[in-house]
This record gives structure tokens, C-alpha cells and sequence, in this order.
């Protein structure tokens, strides 16, 4: 280990101890390695903006001997340069040019692959659990098949069902559908409970996972250490 | 010649002026003013009681008698000179008697307007209370209401007849304000003259103003519910103290009991090396990433997309190692991205890490193009033209083939995203997993496409990308899942180095975990159950 790894290695075993501290209560020093992760992260952010994104693309073209790239670099740099004047709320009408294109794509992005990414397939895959001819083994798994399919048809109409907030016309006496619609949705609330003791158990899993992680560094830490001594 | 002495000033003037030379005041009073005056003290004037007729003026039973006999054909009732109606119907003081002319106070009668008086009042002033009929009584005092005057200004007759002999003796004492002639103003836009008239009593004593209850006319209820609204308003404006916070308290108790037991529990292990807890067994979802990687050719081009926060680089080293260790041994080139900020850096690390087994250059073996901005619009772009979307290395390096550029070994042959035989997704968030996932599965499940799309993932975001590995046709084609999925792989494929250090600990603090959440589960039910007395209990039942 050189003198660049025990600098690292202390460091960061001085600021794991300094985030365990808040065990004892929220206090400066706990603060002081909070908003040293934050600064840390900022800067790295805008170091990223800067030579991954704003000289490679606005600066570098200018550089080549690409008329056509040095065009097109024009773009990018008026749009920018619009975005500028919402700083200023009296020109910040001029940025709404930008603006509105970068919501327009961004929008048209995320609701067409929400569409033909998540929910087209997705209700095509509750479809086709009980398409047999999708089954391309036909043997004993196509019954287990089949069970899973009734749990996931039964786990998605109770959960739908549980969030029905449907009132009786007079507000008083449920109607026969509201008591059925009611009762499902008890069923609803057991899916919905195993589902958040699942995301429970994930996230302890990956908190405990962390904090081996940082238990074992100070272990391996303070072993070398005592080797040193 | 004699002189007149201005009542205000105090100094002589001509008899024949009616005003003062040097005030203005006025020297005499008429007898038609002070007549006036007389009249007004009692709220009617000599006008009205001469200009209203009878039937105007009289009570309504009167009018009514009157209009019966005029409907009947009957001969009118005549209430002014010629009074006929029929005795009993007329008290006696509205008999003939009183034909004569009303007088005022005064006892001066104007002239020419006696017959036109009306013959009920009497000549010297009023009779007492007992003979005036309570039509009349209330007839004067709803006139003497409307002309301003309050009820109670009405004189009583004793005080009255005093007043009358003063007025008969000195008619100027009628005028208002007498008393103070000749004084100065000191105040005012009249400060500094003299004699100004001071206003009429009539107009200086002004009604009362009605007096208006200012409590709510609410029911109980009503009552409850303003002063309840009251209460919380008052509320509001007191600062409540905090209650004092114990240094030590039973939760921080509690909280380091539960951290010190975990911590024994996970670092004996660690301490000790210990090595002993066996993997986990064969799951499919794991075991498929395997085999795609094990499809690999030499040189085939991965890319390796790093999306998680640095705070969980050791479940991500943990599941990541035996992946990418397999796909190394596979001669796979790779082509690092990321779409969060942090993502360059941590995929740097990752390879430093993975230099200790394997010398894999940055820019021979693989190249990391850092991070593609935008979200999901940048990658809709990274998948259709990725030499323009990132057309340089992290390291500023051109990296694609161009007419001047020989281009980096790894992107060779790369356009689109189809041209990667596998893309490799790190991620820890559920919103930036969906958008890979939206973005990706529609072009990689084409007929002609032979891409693979896997997952590495914290084991939080399991249950949330489980159902695109289970849907059919399947949108993601493998899945490891946390260090559980990490030593899954790496039991198939060895080089779990990581995954096996942490096993061990990791099975001792979910054991640990699951012990504390049982005994406090346990506690929070049965202790106050046993707590209760034996008196509660049998009340329960």
C-alpha cells in the first residue's frame, strides 16, 4: 500500500466513523461528513458538465476544420444562450422557446416508451400466461403455469379493486356490487401487504450490504494498521 | 328718540331696525316667531294644526265613523265649525266649547286663522295628563318623534305653564341661546365673534342611537361550536413549549441495544474470515445471465451501463465481480455509459478494481464514454446515433471512427445500439431502471435483433424489475439481484471473491435481523398484554 492508499484508506475510515456517529444523535461532525459528500458530489457533477458535455460539444467543434460541424454546434449555443435569459424575468419569455422543445421531447420520450415499454407489454404478459400455445414445453410446468396465472390475475384485480373509492348514491346503504367490490378488496390489501414486506426485505438487504461493506473496510483497516505496529 | 339695546351685543340701536348695526343680531322677536317657538316646544306647529283638516288630523276611529256615513249616504260627520255628530260618539271636550280659536302658549291668537284652528285644543296651553285622550297623546308624540325630537322632550305641563307666564312677560326669551349673547366664540370657525347664535336645542340633543345587543343570538350548540373555533384560534397564537428531550432516552436505548447486537453480529464474521455459511442454491433468473455471457464470441462488443449511487458500490461490487469477470474471461470488449453523473467515476473504480485479475486497457479493452445527458431523450439518441451523442471519451479522446480518426477498438462497428450483443445495466433506482427498460425492450425484442438486455441490481429494486424478466416474450433476459444474486453467479461461475467475503456476515445479520424483528414484534404484542392488571383483564372479560 503506498502513501496516496493510506492518505485514501484514512480518510476513509476517519469519515465512516464520523457518519456512525450519528447513532448517538445528530451532531457537527456527523454534519461536517454529510455536506463534505454533498460538496464532493456537486463538484464532480459540474466537473462532468464541463468536460463531458460543454467543451466537447460547444467548444471542440470550433476546433475542427468541419464547416458543417461548426454549423451545427450553432444550435446548441443559441438554445443555451435563449435558456440564459430566464434568469432574468423580464426577457425570460425568450426562453421559452428551449424550453418548450426540451419538454416536448423529453414528454414524447418518456409517455412513448411508458406506452410501448411498460404497459403494452406488460398487459400482453398477464394476457399470454394463459395462452397455452405461448407455452413452448408442453409438460407438468404448464399447470404450474397456469396456478401462477390465476395468483397474478386474482393479485391484479383485488389490488385494483382495493383502490376503489367508489360512494352509494344515497351515502349510506352499500349496494350488493360495493360489498362484493369491498370484500375483494380486503384480498387486495393481503397482495398489497406481501408485496411491502418484499420491498422491505430488499431494501434491509441492501442497507446490510452496505454497512458489511463499510465494516469490513474498517476491519481491513485497523488490521493493517496493527500489522504496521 | 329711544334706543333699542341689542340683546347680543349690548349696544344701541335705531327702534326701527329689526337687526343690530353692529352684530347683526336680531333685536325683537316676532309674535308669529315666538308663537312658533311656542308650538315647536311641543312638537307641532300652528300650520299643521291649521292646515290639517278634521279627518286628517282626528283619531281613526273617527275617520272610520266618517267614511261610514259618507258611504251610507249619511250626513258627514262635521268636526271643524260646525261639529255634529252624535254626542255619545265625542267626548265632551270636543264639544262645542272648544270652537274657539286655537291660541298658542302665548295666548295671542294670529289673526284671520282662528276659525281655521282646530276647537279640541285647549286655550291655555295643555290640560293635564288625565284629560288629554291618549290618541292625542300619542299623535303629538309620534309628530314630535318625526320632527327629531326624543319622547322625553315633551314638557311637562307644570314646567310649562312657568314657561308660558315667561314668555308671556318677555317674548325675546323664546329665542334660543339667550344666555349667551354677546359672549365671544373661543372656538370654532366662529372663534373671535361675537354673539353667534349656538345651535337649537332641538338640533344640539340628538336622538339616541339604538341600542343593539352585541351577543350572538346562537343556539347551544352554536355556542359550543364559536367557542370551540375561538379556542383553536387563541391556540394558535400561544408558542407552545417543546417538551424537554431526556439526553438519554428509552428510543436511543433501544436503538444502540439493536446496533450493538448487529454489529457483533456481522463482525464476527468479518473478523474471524469466516467462510463456513454455504451459497445460496441455483436460481434460473441468475443462472440466465450466465449462459448469455457464456454465448459471447471473442471481441464482442458489451456495453456496461453504471447507474447506481456510490453509497451501494459494495452490493454492486459484490454482484457485479462475478459478471463482469465472466465477461472479461469471455475477450467481450466493453463500452462503459451512465446516466447520472456519478456514473463515469464509479465505472473507472469498477475497472481499477477488475485490474487486480485482468489487464484490461481503457481504450484498447474498453472505453468508458461517460455520461449521456437528457435522460430519456438522450438515450433515445445514445441508441439511434451513439457517435454523435458521445462522440468522445471521458478522457477527451476521440472515439469513433471518422475520416481523421482511426476510431477505438471497442466501438468499432458500433452504430446503434442493436449492435451491441449484450448491454449490461447497473442500477439501483426504480424510475432510471423503467426508462432503460422503456427505452431498450421495444428494439431489442425485434425478430432480427440479437442483443440481450440484463439486469445487475440492488436487491430493493428486485420486486420492481421481477415482473420484465417474467413477462412473456420476456423484456429483460437475465436478472442478478443484490449480493444473494451475486453469489448465485459466482457459485455457477466461480470468482465470487467479494460475494464470499461478505456471505457470511450477510447471513448472520439477516439471521440477526430476523431474531430482533420476531422478539420485538413479540414484545410490542405480549409484554403490555402481561403488563395489564389482573383487574383490567377480568373487566376485559
Amino acid at each position: 500500500m503506498n502513501l496516496f492508499d493510506w492518505i485514501g484508506a484514512s480518510l476513509g475510515f476517519i469519515l465512516t466513523l464520523l457518519v456512525f456517529s450519528y447513532l448517538i444523535g445528530d451532531n457537527p461532525l456527523f454534519r461536517f461528513a454529510i455536506h463534505l459528500f454533498i460538496g464532493v458530489s456537486a463538484g464532480f457533477a459540474a466537473i462532468i458538465a464541463v468536460y463531458n458535455i460543454l467543451l466537447p460539444r460547444l467548444v471542440a467543434p470550433y476546433f475542427s476544420s468541419n464547416r458543417t460541424e461548426q454549423l451545427l454546434a450553432l444550435v446548441p449555443i443559441i438554445l443555451g444562450a435563449l435558456m440564459l435569459t430566464k434568469i432574468s424575468p423580464r426577457f425570460a419569455f425568450i426562453g421559452t422557446l428551449p424550453m418548450s422543445y426540451l419538454v416536448g421531447v423529453s414528454a414524447a420520450a418518456a409517455i412513448g416508451g411508458a406506452v410501448l415499454g411498460t404497459l403494452i407489454p406488460q398487459v400482453n404478459a398477464s394476457i399470454n400466461i394463459f395462452d397455452a400455445r405461448s407455452a413452448q414445453v408442453f409438460d407438468a410446468s404448464i399447470g404450474l403455469r397456469l396456478v401462477n396465472g390465476v395468483i397474478i390475475l386474482i393479485g391484479t384485480i383485488a389490488t385494483l379493486a382495493y383502490f376503489h373509492f367508489g360512494k352509494t348514491r344515497s351515502g349510506i346503504q352499500k349496494t350488493q356490487f360495493q360489498a362484493w367490490l369491498e370484500g375483494i378488496g380486503q384480498v387486495g390489501q393481503i397482495f398489497i401487504a406481501i408485496t411491502f414486506g418484499f420491498l422491505f426485505a430488499g431494501i434491509f438487504n441492501a442497507a446490510l450490504t452496505a454497512l458489511i461493506g463499510r465494516v469490513t473496510f474498517v476491519v481491513e483497516f485497523v488490521k493493517s494498521v496493527l500489522q504496521f505496529f | 328718540m329711544e334706543e333699542i339695546i341689542c340683546p347680543h351685543c349690548g349696544k344701541p340701536n335705531s327702534p326701527s331696525n329689526k337687526f343690530c348695526d353692529y352684530c347683526l343680531g336680531q333685536l325683537k322677536q316676532s309674535d308669529e316667531q315666538i308663537s312658533e317657538a311656542e308650538h315647536s316646544e311641543i312638537g307641532i306647529g300652528r300650520d299643521d294644526l291649521s292646515e290639517q283638516t278634521p279627518e286628517e288630523y282626528g283619531p281613526d276611529w273617527l275617520k272610520n265613523l266618517q267614511e261610514e256615513h259618507s258611504v251610507k249616504g249619511e250626513e258627514p260627520i262635521d268636526l271643524g265649525d260646525g261639529l255634529s255628530t252624535p254626542s255619545e260618539m265625542i267626548s265632551d271636550w270636543m264639544s262645542g266649547d272648544e270652537e274657539e280659536s286655537l291660541t298658542t302658549e302665548a295666548g295671542e291668537s294670529p289673526p284671520g286663522e282662528g276659525s281655521q284652528v282646530q276647537p279640541f285644543l285647549p286655550h291655555d296651553g295643555f290640560p293635564e295628563d288625565d284629560g288629554l285622550p291618549d290618541w292625542l297623546d300619542d299623535a303629538l308624540l309620534d309628530r314630535s318623534e318625526q320632527d327629531g325630537f326624543e319622547a322625553d322632550s315633551r314638557v311637562d305641563p307644570a314646567i310649562e305653564g312657568s314657561e308660558q307666564d315667561a314668555l308671556q312677560k318677555d317674548p325675546d326669551a323664546t329665542k334660543p341661546s339667550q344666555g349667551k349673547l354677546g359672549e365671544l366664540e373661543s372656538a370654532g370657525p366662529l372663534a373671535g365673534l361675537k354673539g353667534a347664535l349656538s345651535p337649537e336645542p332641538g338640533i344640539t340633543r340628538p336622538r339616541k342611537p339604538a341600542a343593539y345587543t352585541t351577543k350572538l343570538r346562537v343556539t347551544a350548540t352554536q355556542r359550543a361550536h364559536v367557542d370551540l373555533l375561538a379556542s383553536i384560534v387563541e391556540d394558535e397564537g400561544h408558542t407552545k413549549p417543546l417538551p424537554e428531550r431526556k439526553a438519554i432516552s428509552q428510543r436511543h436505548v433501544l436503538r444502540w441495544v439493536i446496533t450493538i447486537i448487529l454489529l457483533i453480529a456481522i463482525s464476527w464474521p468479518i473478523v474471524t474470515s469466516s467462510q463456513q455459511m454455504p451459497f445460496p442454491a441455483y436460481e434460473e433468473v441468475s443462472a440466465e445471465v450466465s449462459r448469455l455471457v457464456s454465448q459471447l464470441n471473442g471481441n464482442s462488443p458489451v456495453l456496461f451501463v453504471f447507474d447506481y449511487e456510490p453509497g451501494l458500490t459494495a452490493e454492486f461490487d459484490a454482484a457485479t465481480t462475478p459478471v463482469m469477470d465472466h465477461v472479461i474471461s469471455r475477450g467481450a470488449l466493453l463500452t462503459l455509459v451512465s446516466i447520472s453523473p456519478s456514473g463515469p467515476i464509479l465505472a473507472e473504480r469498477f475497472m481499477g478494481l477488475m485490474q487486480a485479475s485482468h489487464e484490461y486497457k481503457s481504450g484498447e479493452q474498453y472505453v468508458n464514454l461517460g455520461y449521456i445527458p437528457g435522460g430519456a431523450a438522450g438515450l433515445v439518441s445514445f441508441f439511434d446515433n451513439p457517435q454523435n451523442t458521445l462522440p468522445y471519451t471521458l478522457d477527451g479522446v476521440p472515439a469513433w471512427e471518422t475520416s481523421t480518426n482511426k476510431g477505438l477498438p471497442p466501438l468499432t462497428g458500433i452504430n446503434e445500439i442493436t449492435d451491441y450483443e449484450m448491454v449490461v445495466l447497473l442500477v439501483d433506482d426504480p424510475d432510471t431502471a423503467r426508462t432503460w427498460i422503456e427505452q431498450l425492450s421495444p428494439r431489442i425484442n425485434e425478430p432480427d435483433v440479437l442483443t440481450s438486455f440484463v439486469l445487475i441490481t440492488s436487491a430493493q429494486l428486485e420486486p420492481i424489475v421481477l415482473p420484465y424478466y417474467d413477462s412473456s416474450p420476456p423484456q429483460v433476459n437475465g436478472l442478478v439481484a443484490g449480493l444473494r444474486g451475486g453469489a448465485v453467479y459466482a457459485q455457477i461461475n466461480g470468482n465470487g471473491d467479494i460475494a464470499r467475503k461478505y456471505w457470511d456476515a450477510f447471513g448472520m445479520g439477516t439471521f440477526t435481523a430476523a431474531l430482533l424483528i420476531l422478539v420485538g414484534g413479540l414484545g410490542y404484542y405480549v409484554i403490555p398484554e402481561l403488563m395489564r392488571s389482573p383487574q383490567v383483564q377480568r373487566k376485559g372479560k
